[in-house]
């Protein structure tokens, strides 16, 4: 009977974590199927263990407490990442860019897109002038000012490259680490460090919340 | 046994420890160098080595001869070296490479000789009809193909691989072909510097067709826009880089370009200019409405010059910037018969011509990218030829055209200096039109 029940919370999670949008923290949308259908798996495995079960009466033992106390707590509290710490131990390398992102009109591209092109052609005059309108998450850097940032995954936040882009922020601009920003603006060339990059010129940055999806391929 | 497989475990363990501690110690090394024809320079270099490389390190420690300036792009593999732009290069450049990797290790020292200049092409008069022909840079040509009736389009490969042509029978028939060359413009010695060789000749359609349209971008990727005998017959398809192809299904009005950087054509309809992405990206294309055609590409910046025609006769010269409507640059009753721009689009040259009395006068015009005329100068006693572009070398900062004198039925190759808008060489061959091809 309790191992039942333990089956029917773990899957009420799953399905749950599916059906309010909390795993488009963790997981790519393409996957969301396959963890919903192991949600129901769990469900009907409980149930069906119920019903088997349904004259016993075992013991609780203290792991299946536990186990519950768990499922309960990921219930309750709904998950709030830091992108921003995240991004700061991840690696740096997006896959190839896609062959299309000179043919983007400069004002779609994502910021993902933007930042492939950039790495795909380094040389910043190539894209000065283009105009932009971009979101994304504040990336605080150890020693500089802040990025525009974006995560991207091929299957889940395991897995997520940080992918960002560096603004010239306004002198009354104050940007939190994992505040969520709409920028439209110009790309520029800036010297820092010695080194001429493309820095993104905002002319109107608007706080949004977070995406319901953050994730981008 | 019970003794091999601890001796085989620890075995393989010292090998894997010798491995890392050799490769680990292994200096970097340079993997390949190719030149680079996406950039805002005048002339760029890809280089890519065996580890991630520190770029400062080397920035500092290698040497361009002479000492033009430059700069390194990248993060740390590839590095690109890109020569600054508004400085003629002359000659071969001597590159002097070294640099450390991320952990400091040196990397050998290497000489490499970089020939950045593009090579002249020309379609040739010849004593039984044209012949595609190069011009080494010790004044010397080479021919490129057999020699046909007429050689009616001319399209060099924009990575400086071939040239595709369309020769024609002069009865009517045409056929497209591909020359394959070797590029030979990155050498470890000087005198290994050499023209591109060409290899085999290759027939595109295999069959004649009334008319073909070539058009290839900076990746090496060609399109060939052909129409048959009969009704119907019209063909779209793209030849890509290494050798694939790709029927399209795009319908236009007029012939399509490929954009330098790939990825998209340009697609002329009767009453708008449309940019289509290659592979479907579920967006609908950019549209541009009325009357234009596209004048010239300013190399892989995304921009592009227009020519729209009016109803009341008149042309204007329009810039376009990614993200941003047409700065009309130039307008007035003048026929535009050519122009070209630089790879940021702030210089952009135009042919203009008028007919006074009973002959054409041409005039260049050099123009900025906010519309202010910067120069201007008639091309007399020459004038351009109908039909054959302007174009804008970065390198020796030059405009090359293809030139007559009204009484004579020659025609040349004509070296123009982009900035004073002089004559530099009227070249003294017969030919039918002139071309840049890359290096």
């Amino acid at each position: 009977m309790t191992r039942g029940l333990l089956l029917i919370l773990w899957g009420w999670m799953v399905l749950w974590s599916v059906l309010s949008g909390r795993l488009d923290l963790l997981l790519r949308g393409i996957f969301h199927s396959l963890v919903g259908a192991s949600g129901l798996a769990l469900l009907l495995a409980g149930v069906m263990v119920m019903i088997r079960n349904r004259r016993q009466r075992d013991v609780p033992r203290w792991p299946w407490l536990v186990s519950a106390v768990v499922a309960g707590l990921v219930l309750l509290m709904p998950p709030n990442p830091s992108f921003s710490d995240l991004a700061n131990n991840r690696p740096q390398g997006l896959p190839e860019p896609p062959e299309l992102a000179f043919v983007l009109p400069p004002e779609q591209r994502s910021l993902t897109e933007w930042v492939r092109l950039l790495r795909s052609q380094p040389d910043p005059d190539l894209v000065a002038g283009n105009p932009l309108n971009i979101s994304g998450f504040v990336w605080s850097q150890p020693d500089g000012p802040p990025l525009i940032a974006r995560l991207t995954v091929r299957c889940c936040l395991a897995d997520a490259t940080p992918s960002g882009l560096p603004v010239a922020w306004p002198a009354d601009a104050e940007p939190k680490a994992n505040q969520w920003l709409a920028i439209q603006g110009t790309m520029a060339v800036e010297t820092r460090h010695g080194e001429r990059i493309a820095v993104v010129v905002p002319t109107t940055i608007t706080t949004i919340p977070r995406p319901k999806r953050p994730l981008e391929p | 046994m019970t003794g091999r497989l601890p001796f085989l475990l620890v075995l393989a363990a010292a090998l894997v420890l010798i491995q890392q501690q050799v490769l680990l110690r292994r200096s970097p090394r340079l993997v390949t160098l190719s030149q680079q024809q996406i950039h805002s320079g005048s002339a760029a270099l890809d280089l890519r080595f065996s580890r991630p490389m520190h770029r400062n390190n080397v920035s500092s420690e290698s040497r361009l001869v002479p000492a033009l300036n430059h700069r390194w792009l990248g993060t740390n593999n590839p590095l690109r070296l890109v020569i600054d732009a508004d400085q003629v290069i002359a000659g071969p450049l001597k590159l002097e490479l070294a640099g450390r990797d991320q952990r400091l290790n040196p990397m050998a020292t290497q000489t490499w000789w970089w020939e950045p200049r593009p090579w002249l092409l020309v379609t040739r008069q010849v004593d039984d009809g044209e012949q595609l022909q190069l011009l080494d840079h010790d004044g010397s040509w080479k021919p490129l193909s057999p020699v046909w009736k007429r050689i009616t389009k001319l399209t060099p490969i924009g990575n400086g691989q071939g040239v595709a042509m369309v020769s024609s029978d002069g009865e009517g028939g045409e056929r497209i072909w591909l020359r394959h060359l070797t590029q030979q413009s990155l050498a470890r010695r000087r005198e290994e510097l050499k023209p591109p060789e060409p290899e085999q000749l290759e027939l595109l359609a295999e069959k004649e067709v009334l008319f073909g349209h070539l058009s290839s971008n900076l990746n090496g990727d060609l399109l060939l826009q052909t129409g048959g005998f009969f009704p119907g017959s019209e063909r779209v398809e793209l030849i890509k880089a290494d050798g694939k192809r790709q029927k399209l299904s795009q319908i236009s009005s007029g012939p399509m370009e490929l954009i330098p950087a790939g990825g998209g054509l340009v697609v002329p309809s009767y009453d708008n200019l449309s940019l289509r992405p290659l592979v479907d990206n579920g967006r609908p294309p950019q549209s541009l409405p009325g009357s234009r055609e596209l004048g010239a590409f300013c190399a892989a910046s995304g921009r592009a010059v227009l020519i729209r025609h009016w109803p009341d006769y008149r042309r204007s010269i329009e810039l376009v910037i990614p993200g941003l409507a047409p700065r009309q640059l130039w307008l007035g009753e003048k026929a535009v018969l050519g122009v070209a721009c630089d790879g940021s689009g702030e210089r952009i040259w135009a042919v203009l011509g008028e007919w006074t009395g009973d002959r054409g006068v041409h005039t260049i015009l050099l123009i900025d990218g906010a519309g202010t005329q910067l120069k201007q100068q008639p091309l007399e006693p020459w004038s351009m030829k109908g039909g054959t572009p302007v174009q804008f070398d970065p390198v020796s900062r030059q405009l090359l055209l293809t030139v007559l004198q009204p009484d004579r039925r020659e025609t040349h190759p004509a070296l123009m200096d982009a900035d004073t808008l002089q004559w530099r060489k009227i070249l003294p061959v017969d030919v039918g039109e002139a071309q840049w091809l890359s290096p």
